[in-house]
């Protein structure tokens, strides 16, 4: 009876160690990290479809984003987009004649689609994203003003509306 | 989640406030750029500002960016990292700086460029009587009807000719250079194109390859001797060796005319004559390269006549390695072969080479003084291997001579007593 209780008492333990040590094992978080770029950078579509930024090393293949926004893989190229880091991580990405901004989450050699936001229904003129912490700010000339974080969009007429 | 919405509501309505309607329709990215344009404008005016009343525009045109910029400072450090906002207005006020303690130095220096340009005349002038000279010298040299000693004469004085028009047109680049200092670095656009200017007006570039062709003709029409060689030499290493110190700085300082140029005239119609530096160089290294080619064939040949007009074979040279590979090969074959080397050493090595082309051979341009050197020592040595026997003749001679002046000198007189004695009785 004893022998039985003691290894109940062991086995319990065994169980509530593992489940404090298994979580410390498995990662380590650092917090507070600002991806944010303080500035968009415009990029030029080279001919192979690709963009790279050079002072923030990156480069991809916008092929894929020029089919879902044109229906043509090849319609970027020699064009321009404009590509904006937020400060949690993501990617922003629009260009003249979108009609969404795309938000791209960053994964092993990919950029990922987490998010699109419709902002014309014709297509932007001159966007420009800005940096405003916590959003992503958006503009088109002195047409379009709205606010973006990776799950939501906010335009300026709504929050009037609300009688802010 | 409703309080989530209502929380980001209203974070967006403050950065909206904070952004105020005068900003909201900013993109960062067209002030980064803008900011980019004003800068580097400035930084040109500054470079190129020529008159005071250009310069004076300067501090406040930078205070204006300062002004203007202030309140994104924070995005243009981020956008231009790792320069700061404030270090760029920095670099701009200490770049003004400079170049206001550079046209202070112009404008002190201004009463000397008046001088030097007056004696920049004067050269000229006095060129142009050398370059007079020189051809009436060179058409007496061509012409049969001089003696010997009078073609002699001739040569003489063209070869100090040359030099003085050397002289003269160094003295020249120098008066052109003076002003703008020793460093082209430090120089700004403008300082380069005022360089450039005077250089051309100058004719500086035709001069130099003037100097050049000068000394080919003067190769081509001359019978030169072997004395003459030393001085040739020296002067063709001493003209290479500035003309390597003057080629890029000349070919810059045109260059920068040459873009100024080119940038006055785009907004004129017409078509613009632009000088090429670059060429005119090309142009100085070619004459450079001729002189050397003549002065080299002439020199060989002379030397190699040497040697071919006492009978003495040896191996046919034509440049300083081919020489020595010679001497080397005519020193082995008489000492295995035990010839008389006489003629070789006495007459040609030590009465002509040594006296009369050692100070051309020695030349780092032709033999080197060590090579030199090397060969010297190796023909002495051929020299003392074969023992002359009319050395024992003199010396014996010379023995014979101080014995019997030694002889005579110490000598004691026998009768001179005698006849005194004898000359009593008669008195």
């Amino acid at each position: 009876m004893k022998n039985k209780l003691t290894q109940h008492t062991r086995m319990v333990t065994l169980i509530v160690g593992l489940a404090f040590l298994l979580p410390a094992c498995s990662s380590l978080s650092l917090q507070q990290v600002d991806y944010g770029w303080p500035v968009e950078s415009v990029l030029n579509v080279k001919e192979n479809n690709t963009v790279s930024e050079g002072r923030y090393a990156i480069s991809f293949n916008v092929a894929p984003l020029a089919e879902k926004e044109f229906e043509d893989p090849n319609a970027l190229k020699g064009k321009e987009i404009r590509l904006l880091r937020s400060n949690e991580g993501m990617y922003y990405i629009t260009g003249p004649n979108f009609k969404y901004v795309y938000v791209m989450t960053p994964q092993a050699s990919e950029l990922k689609l987490r998010n699109k936001f419709e902002v014309s229904k014709t297509g932007l003129k001159k966007p420009a994203l800005n940096q405003r912490d916590p959003y992503v700010e958006l503009l088109d000339g002195s047409d379009l003003r709205l606010l973006m974080t990776s799950d939501e969009l906010l335009e300026e007429q709504d929050l009037r509306a609300e009688g802010r | 989640m409703k309080l989530t919405r209502i929380v980001h509501i209203a974070i967006a309505l403050i950065a909206f406030v904070a952004f105020g309607p005068a900003q909201q329709q900013k993109s960062d990215f067209e002030i980064k750029e803008r900011f980019k344009t004003v800068y580097e404008t400035l930084k040109n005016d500054i470079d190129s500002a020529s008159t005071p009343e250009q310069m004076a525009q300067i501090p406040n045109r930078i205070k204006g960016l300062e002004s203007e910029f202030a309140e994104h400072s924070a995005l243009l450090g981020g956008a231009f990292y790792p320069k700061t906002f404030d270090g760029m207005i920095g670099e701009l006020r200490d770049q003004y700086a400079m170049a206001q303690k550079k046209a202070t130095t112009i404008q002190e220096q201004g009463v000397r460029i008046v001088d030097l340009e007056g004696q920049l005349a004067l050269l000229n002038t006095e060129i142009e009587k050398l370059n007079a000279e020189r051809t009436e010298l060179l058409a007496k040299l061509r012409s049969v009807q001089n003696s010997l000693v009078g073609q002699r004469e001739i040569v003489k004085r063209l070869n100090a000719n040359l030099a003085a028009k050397d002289r003269l047109v160094n003295a020249m680049v120098d008066s052109i250079f003076l002003p703008f200092g020793k460093n082209m670095d430090d120089l700004s656009e403008v300082q380069k194109d005022a360089l450039g200017k005077k250089l051309e007006k100058a004719n500086i570039l035709t001069r130099i390859a003037g100097v050049a062709q000068d000394n080919i003709n003067f190769l081509s029409a001359t019978k030169l001797e072997a004395k003459d060689y030393g001085v040739l030499v020296t002067q063709y290493e001493q003209f290479k060796n500035r003309w390597a110190g003057l080629r890029d700085k000349v070919t810059a300082a045109i260059a920068a005319s040459n873009a100024m140029t080119a940038k006055a005239a785009k907004g004129k119609k017409g078509a613009v004559t632009i000088p090429e530096g670059e060429n005119q160089s090309a142009r100085v290294d070619a004459a450079l390269a001729e002189w050397r080619t003549k002065l080299d064939g002439s020199f060989w040949a002379s030397l190699m006549n040497e040697f071919s007009s006492r009978s003495v074979l040896v191996q046919p040279f034509n440049d300083a390695k081919s020489f020595s590979a010679s001497i080397r090969s005519y020193v082995e074959s008489a000492k295995t072969s035990g010839a008389d080397p006489k003629t070789f050493v006495d007459e040609i090595w030590i009465r002509r080479i040594d006296k009369d082309w050692r100070q051309a051979l020695e030349s780092e341009s032709m033999l080197g003084k060590v090579e030199y050197a090397s060969l010297d020592k190796l023909v002495s040595h051929l020299h003392k291997e074969k023992f002359d026997w009319k050395i024992i003749f003199y010396i014996v001679n010379v023995i014979a001579v101080v014995a019997v002046g030694w002889w005579f000198l110490t000598r004691k007189p026998k009768t001179v007593q005698q006849p005194a004695a004898a000359a009593k009785p008669n008195a």
